[in-house]
């Protein structure tokens, strides 16, 4: 059952993506299967944490080498080969804060959730399962046809 | 006549596309300050007078709001302290305008909307300025 905090971060993701880094994510639940094969070497693994009191809730987001460095080069008007790897994990961090901060537009009118800062890096090994377990909830998105996993942590303390 | 900026936000690829931003729009620009936090931007603001400071709210070690408190405090606030941010809490965002923030701009955003602010704050990008701009623009 989709929550109003999945909706809240589908749209988040589809702003930030589209507005400031140019690519349009599309909701697609096949993605989810495809990505549990995929080694996650060289994928980008974000994630910020949002609290509230005792609550915890962690933001996931991963992204295959490719669309991480196209993030970067379109949000810094560059060619992918010029990106390096410091700016795009920097990119990616941002594009965090901006999902993270767009969710909690949507869902916190009250001014009660307070969000970390994100953090970012590459993964080395293992399966990419492996990392999404982390999450409760998941969502994947296809990008010009290339796959993008976000996540949900705990929604309880 | 050229600006004097600086921008104020932890993330690199921000303040370079807050610099581009800003040159997209026609803005002459005579000196453009960096820093990656408060702390780093009220040493700055301590030793030099800016015209225009974009900042973001939420940084490490001295976040945009505790920035505004102390130049509040020391009457250091320059002329036009715009947010650019992730923020949508209105209470952060009333305390800021409150401060001393003339207006703030929510990332993500599209340039026209940091171009649009600037017009109102500051004036065209010929330097045609504005001696008075509305106080806590909030669009």
């Amino acid at each position: 059952m989709e929550t109003s905090w999945s909706r809240a971060l589908k749209a988040s993701i589809s702003d930030a993506f589209s507005t400031m880094y140019f690519l349009v994510p599309e909701w697609d639940p096949e993605v989810l299967a495809q990505a549990e094969g995929i080694k996650a070497a060289g994928w980008c693994e974000g994630w910020v944490e949002i609290s509230r009191e005792q609550f915890r809730v962690s933001l996931w987001l991963w992204a295959p080498p490719m669309v991480a460095r196209e993030l970067a080069a379109n949000l810094l008007a560059l060619e992918s080969q010029e990106v390096d790897e410091e700016q795009m994990l920097d990119a990616y961090r941002e594009l965090l804060n901006m999902i993270g901060g767009g969710l909690l537009t949507n869902v916190d009118s009250q001014g009660m959730w307070r969000m970390g800062l994100p953090q970012a890096r590459l993964c080395d090994k293992g399966l990419l399962k492996e990392r999404m377990a982390q999450a409760k909830e998941l969502m994947g998105f296809a990008v010009d046809e290339r796959p993008v996993v976000a996540g949900l942590g705990p929604l309880s303390k | 006549m050229p600006l004097r900026v600086l921008i104020v936000d932890d993330s690199s690829s921000m303040r370079a596309v807050v610099k581009k931003t800003l040159a997209a729009a026609g803005y002459a620009v005579k000196t453009c300050l960096e820093a990656p936090d408060g702390a780093q931007a009220l040493e700055i603001l301590r030793q030099q007078d800016v015209d225009v400071v974009l900042s973001d709210l939420h940084m490490p070690n001295m976040d945009g709001l505790e920035l505004l408190r102390n130049l509040h405090k020391e009457g250091k606030v320059p002329p036009c302290f715009i947010l650019v941010t992730t923020e949508g809490r209105k209470d952060r965002l009333k305390e800021a305008l409150g401060l001393g923030a003339r207006g703030y701009v929510s990332k993500p955003f599209h340039p026209e909307g940091l171009r649009k602010i600037l017009t109102l704050l500051v004036g065209e990008p010929d330097g045609d300025q504005l001696e008075q701009g509305p106080e806590g623009l909030d669009f």
